[in-house]
């Protein structure tokens, strides 16, 4: 597996896709201050909103920021064919999953560390005063978002095991938005409040109505949050490892 | 003799679609296997499983005398190189680049082999040229190059000269030839171009509705094909005392029928056999050609 992770790192990193994934995320952290500033009073109200706003855009943009490198650069590889290469010299498909894992992770963590680090200097730029934050509420609150892209990551590579293709891309966004709806619509009723906590536990917030409108639920016990998404991103990479081996190559 | 490879009973079936059923082939070391058979006969499909690419629904197959199913089968395969259908290569990389991104796949720590590589294939002034820009010809040698990296000593080729002008398919068959003299490197080409495989194959496998129906080798195809004369005779002892003293090659079917080879002289024959109290009942000139004993195997008979 490290023959595949050497050979691959190199070729990653001269993509160009993946320094405008980069900078984009650097653009969407400044942006999410920007937009959040003006709209708040306090710093604690400001910190909330920036969370709710990096949630949000977060759950928004992660097919293309997250799953977008990864898709596109492993369906040029069936595309170019270079994937029968790896089988034929006798790579096996587990390995190359594994690697496609570990690569695409290191890719994801470091436009993770991107958004957050322009979001946070940028707001100390802005002279937001920060020293009231809890500084282990702030890291497990990183955490969960870290380990939540992450298993988004192994939906990538799990769904182009599947499709192959760039059009990946718009049906792990059509399939995550898809996910998220149902517990939009059961958050309209106050008696289907379990399971707005459930969705909230499930992914990174839920939506929950008042007299005024949606608002957003942060998850009541991030634990379960990091369990759950642990556990999803293992099984995504299980099935896509049980899918990959079986599958034809042309 | 050594083999390479030997296939057994190998199967793969689509659906309701056999595509190999029960194909049995068997390649020596340092040949050039020439694996020939009409479009949808199952050629890339052996070579897709032969590869790796694909899973056999039933039979095996052993690749340097490990057996398929074998977790030892990725060492065997480390040997192999291939092209199925096309040159697996990045276009928006260089010649060089993709050899080196093969190298690190392989595990090679330095890239000292590359430009001697690049000038064995011909493509060592491609500088900066992205493989993208290359033409067809320089794409095919470009896969030959990728495949040959890590020393391989065993090369699949799935129809290489596929598309190319006659300048690049002159360059793949030197190319090919000069591997397997200088390295003693053993190729299997598939093709349905038989005029351009019989320039270079040692042997051949030939391949219908999935199963191998003749494998032969390249002297034996030689003697099937040569031009001879077939003649009808009262009999064909006397015949044999005839021809041996003409010096004459010649094969006796049965009591009456007989094949020479080589052009004798027909009232010669005539008065020789006379004299051993025999009778030329009836001769005709024959040529089989590569195509048409091609056709006589896989069905259809001679067009002569």
């Amino acid at each position: 597996m490290s023959k595949l992770i050497f050979a691959d790192i190199p070729m990653v990193f001269k993509s160009k896709m993946l320094y405008i994934i980069f900078g984009l995320s650097a653009f969407l952290g400044f942006s999410i201050v920007l937009i959040s500033y003006p709209e708040t009073e306090t710093p604690e109200e400001l910190l909330a909103l920036l969370y709710y706003n990096s949630s949000n855009f977060i759950n928004m943009l992660m097919p293309i920021l997250f799953g977008g490198v990864s898709i596109i650069l492993i369906s040029k590889e069936f595309s170019s064919g270079v994937i029968r290469n790896k089988v034929t010299m006798g790579h096996s498909r587990r390995n190359i999953i594994l690697s496609w894992t570990v690569i695409y992770s290191l890719t994801t963590l470091i436009t993770f560390i991107l958004f957050f680090s322009a979001l946070w200097i940028t707001a100390a730029a802005f002279g937001i005063d920060t020293s009231s934050i809890n500084a282990a509420n702030l890291i497990t609150e990183h955490l969960i978002i870290l380990i939540y892209v992450i298993k988004f990551q192994l939906f990538s590579i799990f769904m182009v095991c599947i499709y192959s293709d760039v059009k990946t891309t718009v049906i792990c966004y059509l399939l995550n938005n898809l996910f998220i709806l149902p517990f939009m619509i059961f958050s309209m009723s106050d008696e289907y409040d379990f399971i707005i906590r459930a969705g909230s536990r499930i992914n990174l917030y839920a939506w929950a109505a008042n007299g005024s409108g949606l608002f957003l639920t942060e998850s009541d016990k991030p634990w379960l949050t990091i369990l759950y998404s642990t556990g999803l991103g293992a099984l995504y990479l299980v099935f896509a490892n049980l899918y990959f081996s079986k599958k034809d190559l042309k | 003799m050594d083999y390479v490879l030997k296939t057994n009973n190998l199967c793969k079936y689509y659906r309701n679609f056999k595509a190999l059923n029960g194909l049995k082939m068997n390649v020596p070391k340092g040949s050039i296997y020439g694996f020939v058979g009409k479009n949808g006969a199952g050629k890339t499909t052996l070579i897709r499983l032969l590869c790796g690419l694909q899973m056999p629904t039933d039979g095996d197959f052993e690749l340097y005398g490990v057996k398929n199913t074998d977790k030892k089968i990725s060492e065997s395969r480390s040997r192999i190189g291939a092209i199925v259908e096309s040159p697996s290569l990045f276009p928006e990389m260089t010649a060089e680049e993709n050899l080196k991104y093969q190298y690190r796949l392989l595990g090679i720590p330095d890239y000292k082999g590359i430009p001697e590589l690049l000038e064995l294939v011909g493509l060592a002034d491609t500088g900066k040229k992205k493989a993208g820009n290359f033409s067809l010809g320089m794409r095919q040698r470009l896969g030959i190059a990728i495949a040959l990296c890590g020393n391989q000593d065993l090369l699949i080729l799935d129809e290489p000269i596929n598309g190319l002008d006659p300048q690049g398919i002159i360059e793949i068959r030197e190319l090919i030839l000069k591997l397997n003299h200088d390295r003693n490197i053993t190729f299997i080409i598939s093709s349905h171009i038989l005029d351009e495989l019989s320039r270079i194959a040692t042997h051949y496998g030939f391949i219908d509705n999935g199963r191998i129906v003749r494998e032969i080798s390249a002297k034996e195809l030689e003697n099937a094909c040569r031009k001879s004369l077939s003649v009808n005779v009262t009999d064909t002892s006397a015949l044999a005392r005839v021809l041996d003293s003409m010096g004459l090659e010649y094969i006796i079917s049965d009591d009456i029928n007989a094949e020479i080879f080589g052009r004798p002289e027909i009232s010669e024959l005539v008065f020789a056999l006379d004299k051993e109290k025999c009778r030329l009942v009836s001769c005709t000139e024959r040529e089989e050609t590569l195509e048409g004993f091609f056709i006589s195997l896989v069905g259809g008979g001679s067009n002569e």
